[in-house]
């Protein structure tokens, strides 16, 4: 048997020129970055202190060395096994299709989801429609008076000049990133409640808005709501059924597992729910623009109506038509990669 | 082998065929790292109102400055409680209370945390709060074994203690003893590891211990100490090995 004094000194020079180069990947100076000729050592130098760890571990060489080389072999084995990190790239390859891709991939239970947000909000908007006391059964009567205050034509508040200055769309848009994209992360974490968090959530809002909207319709306030809704409303309430589809996923992946461990299924699950959680905060983020700064101002009602249609136009055709051009040497397409 | 212990180390086998431990964190340093990061986004609050206050004061309300003061702290609150974790994990593997526990989050495959991986751990969060004080997050932790909350299972993620370095200090002891016969392999790590670790003891802490070998030793004291370091000595650096490996 090798003695370990023999052991170090045949290969101690390999063990440090390895840390050497775990060292300056470790170092976020530009300058400090590793040669490509170090590169091209790494995973020779690796192996072979795999090796030596694995001797050294059976031989019953001294702890300490045993853990010097343990720890050599976890900091290198982050970096020979470390995920793609062009993050940049692969959000643009996200957002031109895998996104949409990924919605369509799962279009049962983006269906499902907009009928959880869409029955519901067309219900208690027909019966507020019908019944102008029906609100307040879903809302307090400071909610419904604040409602009324905000988009009553005559006294507007949320319209330029009168009311709102830059500043305060501004504080609106604040709002509405703190406000409707928390939301959708909510809906994404409350999924792993079995589901129960995101189902919540998508009919809560769904009952909310739906009851506003009929409420208003019916009180005749039709150009300053559907208005000033009109524009951001397709990307809102899409990125809100998407964030709802993403909390059912991890729901899902425990009530009905298949034929994985729960576990498994769980993890398996969250890697494509994230993705669709993030785009829709994305979508969220881009209607927060439109909403604080677009439907506030204060432009004919028909063209406003035209931009909403425009926007529900473009959603439709993203979700429908975008996707990732691979090519053919692409090892992403194989794998299922959506670009994330 | 010597790694069959009662304890909280996690096992990596990677492709090499290498199993790798890592020692994985347990609630009380974990709630310690969100306290300090807690702490932490507490004083940038404060700090921000304190840099926007001449703002505040130097315009009327009745402009509207303050509304544009307001926007900016919306902004502000949701990029600090949902994205200052989920970004500074992704990009460099902890936040700065973990760091200062000298926490890593990693994948459960010994890599190093992704974006993804990291936004739903982190937004996951809100669920694992519930309904007070990380209560769920702490009984599903104490029910794994890898200590892991409802975001680090969805997520596959690993909070461990960063490795520590090993001191490597080579004991100064230079004399040398045979070892008698009948000692196994394990039982020389324990002496090996002894006198690795007898820098760090006290001397009567070194005695208590070396006592209890003393049947082997046929010594007690101080004597049995040196027995110990020199046949420790003996295993690193001797000449031959008489004996046949008994592995």
């Amino acid at each position: 048997m090798l003695k370990q004094t023999h052991f170090e000194s045949a290969h101690r020079a390999q063990w440090e020129s390895l840390r050497a180069i775990i060292d300056k990947m470790n170092s976020s100076r530009p300058g400090r970055r590793p040669t490509q000729q170090e590169l091209q050592q790494l995973p020779s130098l690796y192996i072979s202190a795999c090796n030596n760890l694995s001797l050294a571990k059976t031989r019953g060489y001294s702890p300490n060395l045993v853990n010097e080389l343990h720890n050599l072999v976890v900091d290198s084995h982050r970096y020979m096994y470390q995920h793609k990190t062009s993050w940049t790239r692969r959000a643009y390859r996200f957002f031109k299709g895998g996104f949409p891709a990924l919605v369509r991939q799962h279009y049962k239970l983006f269906w499902i989801c907009t009928a959880l947000f869409y029955v519901p909000a067309l219900l208690t908007g027909i019966f507020t429609y019908s019944d102008t006391n029906f609100i307040y059964r879903i809302h307090d009567t400071a909610t419904v008076e604040s409602m009324e205050y905000m988009y009553k034509p005559s006294e507007s508040m949320l319209f330029r000049p009168e009311g709102r200055e830059s500043s305060s769309d501004f504080y609106m848009f604040g709002h509405y990133i703190s406000n409707n994209i928390g939301i959708d992360f909510r809906v994404f974490a409350g999924g792993i409640l079995f589901c129960i968090g995101s189902l919540f959530f998508i009919i809560y809002n769904g009952l909310a808005i739906g009851s506003i909207a009929g409420h208003l319709t019916a009180k005749g306030y039709i150009p300053t709501f559907w208005g000033f809704v009109a524009g951001h409303s397709a990307l809102e309430l899409t990125a809100l059924v998407i964030s709802g589809m993403s909390g059912m996923l991890l729901g899902l992946a425990l009530i009905r597992p298949g034929r994985r461990s729960r576990a498994d299924a769980l993890k398996q699950e969250a890697q494509v729910a994230v993705r669709l959680v993030i785009g829709a905060g994305i979508m969220t983020l881009l209607a927060a623009f439109i909403e604080a700064y677009w439907s506030s101002s204060n432009l004919n009602v028909y063209l406003k109506y035209l931009v909403g249609a425009f926007f529900w136009a473009i959603t439709i055709i993203y979700l429908l038509f975008g996707k990732v051009t691979t090519s053919h040497n692409d090892p992403g397409k194989s794998r299922g990669d959506y670009g994330s | 082998m010597y790694q069959k212990k009662l304890d909280t180390t996690f096992l990596i086998n990677t492709p090499e065929g290498i199993e790798i431990e890592l020692a994985v964190a347990g609630p009380v340093a974990r709630a310690l790292a969100w306290a300090t990061d807690f702490a932490i986004r507490i004083i940038l609050y404060i700090a921000i109102i304190f840099a926007t206050q001449p703002f505040v004061e130097s315009q009327t309300l009745i402009n509207n400055s303050g509304a544009f003061i307001a926007g900016f702290y919306s902004i502000v609150v949701f990029l600090l409680e949902w994205l200052y974790p989920t970004l500074i994990e992704a990009f460099y593997g902890a936040t700065p209370g973990k760091r200062w526990l000298q926490l890593r989050v990693i994948q459960d495959d010994g890599t190093p945390v992704t974006l993804p991986s990291s936004v739903i751990r982190n937004f996951l969060r809100a669920v694992d709060f519930l309904p007070l004080f990380y209560a769920t997050g702490l009984i599903t932790m104490v029910n794994n074994s890898a200590f892991k909350r409802l975001g680090d299972l969805a997520a596959g993620t690993l909070v461990i203690h960063a490795p520590i370095a090993s001191s490597n200090t080579i004991f100064s002891h230079t004399e040398a003893l045979p070892l008698p016969g009948g000692i196994n392999a394990d039982a020389k790590i324990a002496i090996v590891r002894f006198a690795e670790r007898s820098s760090d003891l006290s001397v009567e802490r070194q005695i208590e211990l070396a006592n209890l070998l003393s049947n082997l030793t046929g010594q007690t004291g101080e004597a049995a100490v040196n027995t110990l370091k020199a046949w420790s000595h003996w295993i690193i650096n001797g000449q031959e090995n008489a004996e046949t490996n008994t592995l």
